[in-house]
């Protein structure tokens, strides 16, 4: 079997362990609705009495926070954690002795997680938004939406990648719980995805700047709405390679030292 | 036999338990205290370009932020684990063994479960309203300092009262997580931001039947000295801790009433 075989049926289990919980389904996608209700109207209540912002409109917010919602879902991710909760309680040897790599192995399991979150939350949370609402008009030229197809892909690698990295360091550090919180805070405050960066303050914009979470999922947002340019845009792409890169690069070098650690340990 | 005592012995238990490890302690409380304050300064970030929401700055909607918080985790320390955990108790027949204890069972899980940790959400909280008091430059007596520990009094009540509320369906149904999960977390995202921006059915569904509005909107206006009442009378303000005894008394009558009902799993 090859690799990609082998991945797609992790993915798949992991997606069918999910549906287990189909009853959920209603409900899930109910809670989502409610989300994105609420933040909707947080913004019709912030563009109350004004046209424009910075040369954002509601429109584009609209859009913003609708495809930050199925996006969201992609990028979510607890591979961090869960590569934590394993180092602690030692189960992560029959991880290890799987036929894939360990890496592999986490992200297949995320996916197919994500998949079916993507499937029946928020996907249905967009359609009854769609039905009862309104629907905004994407009025993307083809190159933009392919753009933004290629970006968002580097964004999901890249955001599995650091929430791996963080998951290895539990090699260390021996407990886990600090992932999950570090992960939520660092993520909300410097990705852009629940006030977009165009409204941030410049002293703030500039540190996360530096940092790899705006890449996620704001950028290729930003490049769908057109509020990038194409030469920007390109720009974008050429700053995710960078990152995947490196990503990659410390990756292993964390991974082999990783592995002498759980020798050292027994395992 | 003095029940009182023996309820604070397990409390007294709990904490010790929690604050043996201090180091362990010390990063936890950080750990959240950093996700509180992203969300909190989030806020500030979300309203720095626009600077007021529905006649509301950015201190105030914080303040709004503030009470919720302290209020949810008030109430947090003696319900969150009993009253999210009951339904795996259920399933598991745990809660059966403890109906057999010579001992009130909603005092003796809200004691025994005591989560200490906590600390660092009530901390945080504290310190946020107080952030939001002198930011406001708001000039309270003795009075008003008294009227907003009523008013958080109550706000716990409303929040275990929706603790209690959205676990006694188990007691019928087992697995029913998700509706919980919707009542508790999801419907309570409204009142993050000030009710006014809502459609006046959110606002009725947020007052009269679901009164979230009532731990943080309405009483607020007191210190803020707003008149956003909507279509109700300005006396509702005063009114958190009336709403607070009444939900929480028929709480508890349901809950002794579920209890009388139940029949186990058998398991």
């Amino acid at each position: 079997m090859t690799r990609y075989t082998l991945f797609a049926m992790f993915a798949m289990t992991s997606f069918r362990m999910h549906s287990v919980y189909r009853s959920n389904t209603v409900i899930l996608a109910l809670g989502s609705f409610l989300r994105l209700f609420v933040l909707l109207s947080v913004w019709q209540g912030l563009f109350r009495g004004k046209e424009e912002i910075g040369g954002i409109t509601y429109e584009d917010m609209m859009l913003f926070v609708l495809i930050n919602l199925l996006v969201g879902t992609l990028t979510y991710s607890r591979i961090g954690s869960t590569i934590g909760d394993r180092v602690v309680s030692g189960t992560i040897s029959t991880d290890l002795i799987k036929p894939v790599s360990f890496k592999s192995y986490m992200i297949a399991d995320q996916w197919g997680e994500n998949l079916f979150r993507f499937l029946f939350s928020a996907v249905p949370a967009c359609a009854i938004y769609f039905i009862f609402m309104s629907v905004p008009s994407i009025a993307a030229e083809p190159a933009r939406i392919a753009l933004f197809l290629i970006s968002v892909t580097c964004g999901i690698v890249i955001i599995y990648h650091i929430h791996y990295l963080l998951g290895l360091t539990s090699f260390w550090t021996g407990n886990a719980y600090y992932i999950d919180w570090f992960m939520k805070a660092f993520y909300e405050l410097f990705a852009g995805t629940f006030v977009p960066l165009w409204f941030y303050p410049q002293w703030l914009l500039q540190i996360g700047a530096f940092l790899p979470f705006r890449l996620v999922t704001f950028e290729p947002i930003a490049i769908l709405a057109g509020k990038t340019g194409l030469q920007e845009a390109l720009g974008i792409l050429a700053l995710q390679v960078f990152w995947i890169l490196f990503l990659l690069l410390i990756e292993r070098w964390v991974w082999s030292r990783a592995q002498h650690k759980i020798f050292v340990q027994g395992g | 036999m003095d029940y009182a005592s023996l309820y604070w012995t397990f409390i007294r238990i709990n904490i010790k338990a929690k604050t043996e490890y201090r180091a362990a302690f010390l990063l936890t409380f950080l750990s959240r205290g950093i996700v509180w304050s992203t969300e909190f300064a989030l806020i500030w970030v979300l309203l720095y370009k626009f600077q007021s929401i529905a006649g509301w700055g950015q201190y105030e909607v914080m303040f709004l932020y503030a009470l919720n918080l302290t209020s949810y985790s008030l109430a947090a320390f003696f319900c969150f684990h009993p009253f999210t955990k009951l339904p795996a108790k259920i399933q598991s027949g745990e809660f059966d063994e403890l109906l057999t204890k010579p001992m009130n069972p909603l005092l003796y899980l809200m004691s025994r479960e005591f989560t200490a940790s906590y600390f660092s959400n009530v901390a945080f909280g504290m310190l946020f309203i107080g952030i939001c008091i002198s930011q406001l430059k708001l000039s309270l007596s003795a009075w008003d300092f008294f009227f907003l520990f009523i008013t958080l009094v109550g706000g716990t009540l409303i929040q275990a009262a929706a603790f209690i509320y959205t676990a006694i369906p188990s007691f019928w149904m087992v697995r029913n997580t998700s509706i919980a999960q919707l009542l508790l977390f999801d419907f309570k995202d409204f009142i993050r931001y000030p009710v006014s921006i809502y459609p006046a059915s959110i606002q009725i569904v947020l007052t009269l039947i679901v009164p979230y509005a009532f731990i943080n909107f309405y009483p607020a206006q007191y210190f803020l000295g707003k008149q956003d009442f909507l279509m109700f009378h300005p006396l509702f303000q005063y009114l958190t801790l009336a709403v607070g005894s009444v939900l929480f008394a028929g709480a508890l009558l349901l809950w002794n009433w579920g209890i009388k009902q139940y029949h186990s799993t058998g398991s």
